[in-house]
């Protein structure tokens, strides 16, 4: 190990190539966890940052909350099943919406206050209470465009919404959003949407959350079973059935991977040069009585800490852009994801570096005698 | 040159070596059979290609002879697996090789320190035991100078202090002159023949250079693999 460290405080120069490769690929592979995060985040929050176990949605949908239609009057029926603790209720409008003349396209959820599936993380403001008209929450994101007290207006509905507070990780499908009562929301998707107008008030799904102990599966079967006309599956699984959403996050971590695997070369590649460079002096010092166990820890360390200065120079980079970017962005650099990575990158250059252990294993120490160079 | 000869520490016994097998079979030693005393030092001399690399090679537990034995004191080092060999040479080998093969990144005291943690000794006693063995030898103000700020006679000397790191009872010295001049030559074979002796080692050394055979006890001559009574007549 001394010998090791030794080389690289002495020589740092020799590791500075593979150091600087890593560091960028490390920077690659940060910056596309961030993406990956940031648009998965972006795109799911409505559904899976909210307190719901159960997502009942029409049969006929596949999953897909905007297809979905439901009875408001099912969430009374919903909650009479067994195993439930309570109901919420959840629909959603794609429609434009303007502040100030500016005009985007935004998403409008209608939620039911204070009951399953209502956004959790207040940043500043409050929600709209039960029954209240006329106001919204905005995502965070968008708390550079729009102030507390400002009005939203989606186009086609007769009056604006005020914004009364922001809510953390509640986009849907990547679009501004907007958080009102869903008595609310129907009102302005009925303007919005003649079309989807009916004498029943509908909502699109019902968030369910569990009594302590309930079984999952089993009050699915159970609500499934009452309505008659509907599939309840896990939120996590409704999560996944958000358009894009699966499919984006499992290229992006194909891209990863496949980055890992070109990292995995490089360090293989960097070390078998360096090895066959250090022939002479391997023997040398297998000559001299170092044992194949240390000089093979050596390379690993040597690895290790070639990767831990990449990775930190690569982190170093990614937080840096991170920072530069505006929050409507979608990187998300997190905490748990950085770990992950970290500890597969450095995995990945002890894998790297096992493709050369076995040249070191077998350099000839009778080299060291009659003067080779 | 006159010695104090006590007990056997090298016993070479019959000892042959084949590389290859069938046609392509080639011997590079045969038959060689010798012993080096304690406080011996004995020079081992040869033409290109007669085996002297081969046999130095066998008698340090670096190659496995074809056969016969070698014992370096009581133990048979051919009959050792490759891991005892390596841990065998750490602790019973001292070594100088040609190119003074010094560790380039490491200073003269690390470089003799090293050998600590090839034997498994504390690294308090190494430092030292490299103190007083490069006090001995006058480098030490060069201790914390790397290989490339030394000149190869200080090289040289470092690698002598290297081999004798960890006292082992036989030294073995691979043509010690080749990149020095006559007179530094001289200078690091009369150093090295001086502590072999006053440390009581058993040494072998193969040279070309037969200026420094004075400063050596006995020669074996090896011609074609075969150790002989006398010099191979030039030409």
């Amino acid at each position: 190990m001394t010998l090791a460290l030794a080389e690289i405080r002495r020589h740092p120069g020799r590791f500075a190539a593979v150091t600087g490769a890593l560091a960028l690929i490390m920077f690659l592979v940060l910056v596309l966890a961030g993406l990956s995060d940031g648009l998965w985040y972006g795109a799911t929050g409505a559904i899976r940052h909210t307190d719901a176990d159960l997502e009942v949605f029409s049969v006929d949908s596949l999953h897909v909350l905007t297809r979905s239609n439901l009875a408001g009057s099912d969430a009374d029926r919903v909650r009479a099943v067994a195993g439930v603790a309570d109901v919420g209720a959840i629909g959603v409008l794609l429609a434009p919406a303007s502040v100030g003349g500016a005009v985007r396209d935004s998403a409008l959820v209608g939620y039911a206050p204070g009951r399953p599936g209502s956004p959790p993380t207040i940043v500043d403001g409050r929600l709209p209470s039960p029954g209240e008209p006329g106001v919204a929450a905005a995502d965070a994101t968008q708390r550079g465009r729009l102030r507390l007290g400002d009005t939203v207006t989606v186009e086609g509905a007769s009056q604006p919404l005020r914004i009364v507070g922001f809510v953390d990780d509640a986009r849907f499908q990547l679009l501004p959003t907007l958080w009102t009562t869903v008595d609310s929301w129907r009102t302005i998707r009925d303007q919005v949407r003649p079309e989807r107008r009916s004498r029943e008030a509908t909502v699109q799904a019902l968030p369910v959350r569990l009594a302590p102990g309930a079984d999952p599966a089993q009050v699915a079967r159970a609500i499934d079973a009452t309505l008659g006309s509907t599939t309840t599956v896990p939120r996590d699984q409704a999560v996944l059935a958000i358009p894009g959403a699966a499919q984006m996050r499992a290229t992006f971590a194909q891209i990863i991977v496949t980055t890992f695997l070109v990292a995995a070369l490089v360090v293989a590649l960097f070390f078998a040069l360096l090895t066959v460079e250090k022939r002479t002096l391997l023997a040398m010092l297998k000559a001299l009585g170092a044992a194949n166990r240390r000089l093979a820890g050596g390379l690993l360390a040597q690895a290790l800490l070639a990767s831990a200065a990449g990775l930190v120079l690569g982190g170093l980079l990614a937080v840096a852009l991170a920072a530069l970017l505006p929050a409507t962005f979608p990187v998300l650099l997190r905490a748990p994801t950085a770990v992950v990575l970290i500890v597969a990158a450095l995995l990945t250059a002890a894998t790297g570096v096992a493709l050369s252990l076995r040249r070191v294993t077998r350099i000839d120490p009778a080299l060291a005698l009659g003067g080779i160079q | 040159m006159t010695s104090t000869m006590t007990a056997t520490a090298v016993a070479v016994q019959r000892v042959g070596k084949v590389y290859g097998t069938g046609h392509t079979a080639v011997a590079a030693l045969t038959d060689a059979t010798f012993t080096v005393a304690e406080g011996e030092f004995v020079a081992l001399v040869g033409p290109s290609g007669s085996g002297k690399t081969t046999l130095l090679s066998v008698i340090g537990a670096l190659l496995r002879p074809t056969d016969g034995r070698v014992h370096v004191g009581a133990v048979d080092v051919t009959a050792l697996s490759r891991r005892e060999q390596t841990a065998f040479r750490a602790l019973r080998i001292g070594f100088v090789f040609q190119s003074f093969n010094l560790v380039p990144f490491l200073t003269a005291r690390e470089n003799l320190t090293l050998m600590a943690a090839f034997a498994g000794r504390s690294r308090r006693d190494a430092g030292r035991r490299a103190d007083e063995l490069l006090d001995e030898l006058g480098l030490a103000e060069r201790r914390h100078h790397l290989p490339e700020q030394l000149s190869g006679g200080e090289r040289q000397r470092i690698a002598i202090g290297r081999a004798m790191f960890n006292d082992p009872p036989l030294i073995l010295v691979d043509e010690p002159t080749a990149n020095l001049d006559t007179d530094r030559g001289r200078q690091v074979v009369q150093l090295l023949a001086r502590e072999i002796k006053q440390r009581g080692k058993a040494g072998i050394m193969v040279t070309h250079d037969v200026r420094m055979l004075a400063h050596t006890d006995r020669t074996l001559h090896l011609l074609d693999g075969r150790l002989t009574d006398r010099a191979p007549e030039a030409g």
